[in-house]
């Protein structure tokens, strides 16, 4: 490598180092590169011992602060969502568009357990007579939808659903009450006591 | 002899075995990058995962993971340290016969996993998945490679090492220890074995050793390759000798701490946690001392970095590799990777440095070798143009598709309405389908990738097939022998590679013994409470089915202690829930949800048709089928040897437990046989895999530790 094409500056710092024809200068580090390097190491050494050694706020810690707030504001919430509103549940009903929303809900999101039209599957048959829980009126199956039987299997819809589409819903399986189909599921539960 | 007299010695280089090794690179290369593009494109299309057993997308990653690092960017690795390493020590290497068997080898190691992988035969730990007899081939040739190159560097008639050399040398000594201590494993048989760790230890062993792969297979060795063959293509020193001191042994010393950073808000104990964060952050400038040694040494050749492919993709390289340099300690600052973690966010992290570091670098390495070794010219330049600025392109989508994807869905999974304290967004599957365009952009930047790199390889090829064979003999060269070592400081250092061989060893084992040692010394690292009891005989079949199918390359195990995972997945998980995981299966991705406590979750007849179609249940879902669950029969041959194996790691089988392990295993299916019957499933089900599966996903969560509240909070 010739020195030719290197300047005054790079001469004075050019090594007498020469592997392969590779030589090496020795320019001074780069101050913001040492400066960058310090204070990195001076953080990280500051981090771990203000939360490490003098046992500053955990994650922990963090977590269980916010829990404590968020999981009783939502409990209030589904305590309050779970409240069956007559009127709301009768605009839905007699609202064929909203039935038909509701259908789609379910499609999307019941078939899996419930087959086409409620007629039961992994869950119970909808359309029969006979309820497990619900006893089949709009405000029994209303609340049992947000709060569901996970230890059974039954989803606990609050969370995953608008309070419209929960009174949509609602309406839905009321309007599918007493359909026939192919292959339902045998009755579990049963025929609710009429008033 | 002696050599102030002028008395000189001649060799020869062994170039052949460099040939060798690029034939063998572009090979790999190509074929991890296809297999990049295909798992990409399953992402995006769940159909593309073909219904076959062998070509799912979690048999496939890891094949993808294993082939880019350990095949594409190793022998790309042997090649140029082979090649450099000879210049650098005027000396041939060590020995001829040691030289084609590690080549020969390490095809034969990648042979065996590209069949293994597919056939589910792993060990289910990310870039360690190879299962123990291949690992141990792995060691012996990783032997072999050492004694060539510690050989060589005895008989160098350089006095000094050059800090390529350096380089290599943590690279060696490095990947040895990473790999042996990480892959300690006890067989079952000829292709099955358990990891001697557990839990939380093994977490913390495989991120060790995973972080510090990316360190020493994908960084020390390529750093090396820049610092011969940068200089070597521009023409001009290197820019600073003392920057190469210093940020050699800071990097070398700092990078080992690193790896609990992916670990980060786990289970694991905050203190380690914590370490592997802000050594992460240390981390960033002695990485970028690399970077400036690499950039400032092309000063004054920028002009030719715009016409000269090597040094376009060389400058290109270290560029990439500052930038993702920077990005790591980034994610690995706490409350980033809150966000980050889990997303493919990191994806993209990665694809910037196997990308943009190492497959940049390696084309400017074969750009600069193939001439040499071949002796001929490079068929076109402009193709080469073509193949840069295709992969640029293809890379930039890349990362910037991920970017998005991955900010997206972190910000996505933790939304929590501040009016009702529920989440915003709590289908899973949302958070899925608002990503998979971009899947579709990372695929399409991906296929322009391997696009680039078939063009290279068709450009070397015309290259090389107007070489004339007879040139290819080897020259003989002349140099004196080795003069004495009359330096001081850290040139005298340089003159003793045995001495400084040793020192990196010290320097990566203290950060090593100070993490590790106490997951062995500290009784109560691991709470063996009493509180979890082992799995049972059929549950430990279905979770060698989970690591066969390579779950765990989408599903995580791992719920972080944030509102919005409890909200999602229930409560954190507690250290002492995977005491009994050899391996832990903590994961690293959600590209479907956590399944900590899918336990209970579902009824059976869910999981059965879920197994066979996930859409069955999940509408827009993009987990592919796995039909062939319900007709492979579970293996109960190998069961008391398994359960014999955990014994002896510690788990607490009674030998009556092992003993009955067949009897209980089936009672139980019979159990969940009888379930599915209810819902019309066959009762010959009931010696079926799936069963097995259910049996272990079911168990999932189902005894839970409570993770104790600090005092401080009220
Ligand atoms: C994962 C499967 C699954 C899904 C999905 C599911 N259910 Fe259910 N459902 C069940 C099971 C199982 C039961 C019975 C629970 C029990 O026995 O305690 C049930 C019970 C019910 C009942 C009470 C029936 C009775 O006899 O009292 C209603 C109403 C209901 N589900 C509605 C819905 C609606 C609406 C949806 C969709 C938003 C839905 N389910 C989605 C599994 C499911
Ligand atoms: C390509 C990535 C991918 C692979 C591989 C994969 N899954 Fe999934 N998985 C998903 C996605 C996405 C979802 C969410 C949508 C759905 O419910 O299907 C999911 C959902 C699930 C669920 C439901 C979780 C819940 O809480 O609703 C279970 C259980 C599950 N997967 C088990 C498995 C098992 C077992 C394997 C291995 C045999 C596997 N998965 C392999 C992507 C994957």
């Amino acid at each position: 490598m010739s020195e030719n094409n290197m300047n005054e500056e790079e001469k004075k710092v050019l090594l007498d180092h020469d592997y392969d024809g590779i030589q090496e200068f020795d320019f001074p580090l780069p101050l913001w590169w040492v400066t960058t390097f310090w204070l990195c190491s001076l953080f990280g050494a500051g981090y771990f011992v203000y939360y490490i050694v003098l046992n500053g706020p955990s994650l922990k810690h963090e977590y269980f602060v916010e829990e404590n707030k968020v999981m009783e504001q939502r409990e209030a919430f589904l305590e309050e969502l779970k409240n069956f509103k007559e009127e709301s549940y009768t605009t839905y009903a007699s609202s064929p568009e909203m039935v038909k929303h509701g259908e789609y809900l379910f499609r999307m999101n019941c078939v899996a357990c419930h087959e086409e039209k409620g007629a039961g599957d992994i869950g119970p048959n909808l359309t029969d007579e006979y309820w497990l829980y619900s006893d089949g009126t709009p405000s029994g199956i209303f609340p049992f939808i947000i709060e569901g039987n996970p230890a059974n299997g039954m989803p606990a819809w609050g969370e995953f659903l608008e309070e419209d589409d929960l009174y949509a819903l609602t309406a839905y399986i009321v309007s599918i009450k007493g359909t026939e189909h192919e292959n339902p599921k045998d009755p579990q539960g049963e025929i609710p006591e009429k008033e | 002899m002696n050599d102030s007299n002028g008395n000189l010695e001649s060799f020869s280089y062994d170039d052949k075995i460099v040939r060798f090794f690029t034939y063998a690179t572009l090979l790999w290369g190509a074929v991890a990058m296809l297999l990049g593009v295909t798992i990409a494109f399953q992402l995006a299309y769940w159909k593309l995962n073909l219904g076959g057993e062998w070509l799912t997308f979690g048999r496939l990653r890891p094949l993808h993971t294993n082939a880019a690092i350990f095949a594409f960017v190793g022998n790309g690795m042997f090649a140029g340290i082979y090649y450099s390493l000879q210049r650098l020590c005027k000396a041939r290497l060590f020995s001829d016969a040691l030289s084609k068997i590690h080549f020969w080898g390490w095809q034969l190691i990648i042979v065996a996993a590209a069949i293994t992988l597919p056939l589910g035969m792993t060990q289910g730990k990310e870039y360690a998945e190879l299962e123990w007899p291949i690992d141990i081939a792995i060691t012996l040739i990783w032997v072999v490679f050492a004694v060539n190159f510690f050989g060589t560097l005895v008989r160098r008639r350089e006095r000094h090492i050059y800090v390529a050399i350096w380089f290599y040398i943590a690279t060696i000594i490095t990947v040895a220890v990473l790999h042996i201590v990480n892959s300690i494993s006890i067989p079952v048989d000829w292709m099955k074995s358990y990891s001697v760790y557990a839990g939380a230890q093994d977490a913390l062993i495989q991120w060790w050793y995973g972080h510090n792969a990316v360190g020493f297979f994908l960084t020390t060795p390529i750093l090396g390759l820049m610092y011969y063959f940068v200089p070597k293509a521009a023409n001009r020193p290197v820019y600073s000798y003392r920057l190469s001191i210093i940020h050699f042994w800071s990097l070398v010393f700092i990078y080992i701490w690193a790896g609990p950073h992916h670990l980060l808000y786990t289970a694991l104990p905050e203190w380690l946690q914590t370490l592997g964060m802000v050594f992460s952050i240390a981390l960033w400038a002695p990485s970028w001392g690399g970077m400036i040694n690499g950039l400032l040494t092309l000063r004054g050749k920028w002009n030719e970095v715009r016409t000269n492919p090597t040094l376009k993709f060389l400058a290109t390289a270290v560029t990439f590799y500052g930038m993702s340099t920077f990005e790591g300690p980034l994610l690995s600052i706490k409350s980033i990777n809150s966000v980050a973690h889990f997303t493919d966010w990191i994806v993209g992290h990665v694809h910037a440095g196997t990308i943009g570091w190492n497959y940049m670098l390696t084309a400017g390495m074969l750009y600069y070798l193939v001439p040499k070794l071949w002796k001929t010219k490079i068929y076109s330049i402009t193709l080469a143009n073509f193949q840069f600025w295709t992969a640029t392109i293809g890379l930039v989508f890349y990362i910037i598709s991920m970017w998005i994807a991955g900010v997206t869905q972190g910000m996505m999974w933790r939304a929590i309405d501040p009016e009702t304290g529920t989440l915003v967004y709590p289908n899973f599957v949302e958070t899925v389908t608002q990503i998979v365009p971009m899947y579709w952009v990372r695929a399409i930047g991906g296929t322009l990738v391997l696009l680039s790199f078939v063009v290279m390889i068709y450009n070397f090829y015309k290259s090389i097939k107007a070489a004339k064979k007879e040139d290819l003999k080897e020259a003989v060269y002349q140099a004196a022998p080795l003069t004495k070592n009359t330096a001081t400081g850290h040139r005298k250092l340089e003159g003793l590679p045995m001495i400084f061989t040793v020192l990196v060893l010290v320097s990566v084992l203290v950060g090593t013994a100070t993490e590790i040692a106490p997951t062995f010394l500290a009784k109560n690292f691991i709470p063996k409470t009493g509180d979890i009891t082992p799995y049972t005989p059929l549950e430990l079949l279905g979770r060698d089915i989970y690591i066969k199918e390579g779950c765990y390359t989408c599903h995580s195990q791992m719920i972080r202690p944030m509102v919005s995972e409890k909200l999602r997945y229930g409560k954190p998980s507690h250290i002492g829930e995977s005491v009994f995981d050899h391996p832990f299966q903590w994961g690293s991705r959600r590209i479907g949800p956590d399944l900590a406590r899918v336990g209970g979750k579902y009824p059976h007849m869910w999981h059965y048709r879920h197994m066979i179609n996930p859409r069955h249940m999940t509408h827009d879902s993009i987990m592919p089928n796995y039909p062939w669950m319900t007709r492979n029969k579970i293996k109960y041959e190998v069961l008391q040897k398994k359960m014999k194996v955990m014994q002896a790691l510690g788990v607490p089988y009674t030998d009556n437990e092992v003993e009955n392990a067949v009897d209980e295993a089936q009672g139980q299916a019979e159990e969940i046989a009888d379930v599915l019957g209810e819902s019309g499933v066959d009762e010959k089900i009931v010696n079926k895999e799936i069963v097995a599966l259910i049996a272990y996903l079911q168990r999932l969560g189902a005894e839970e530790i409570e993770i104790e509240e600090p005092e401080e909070v009220e």
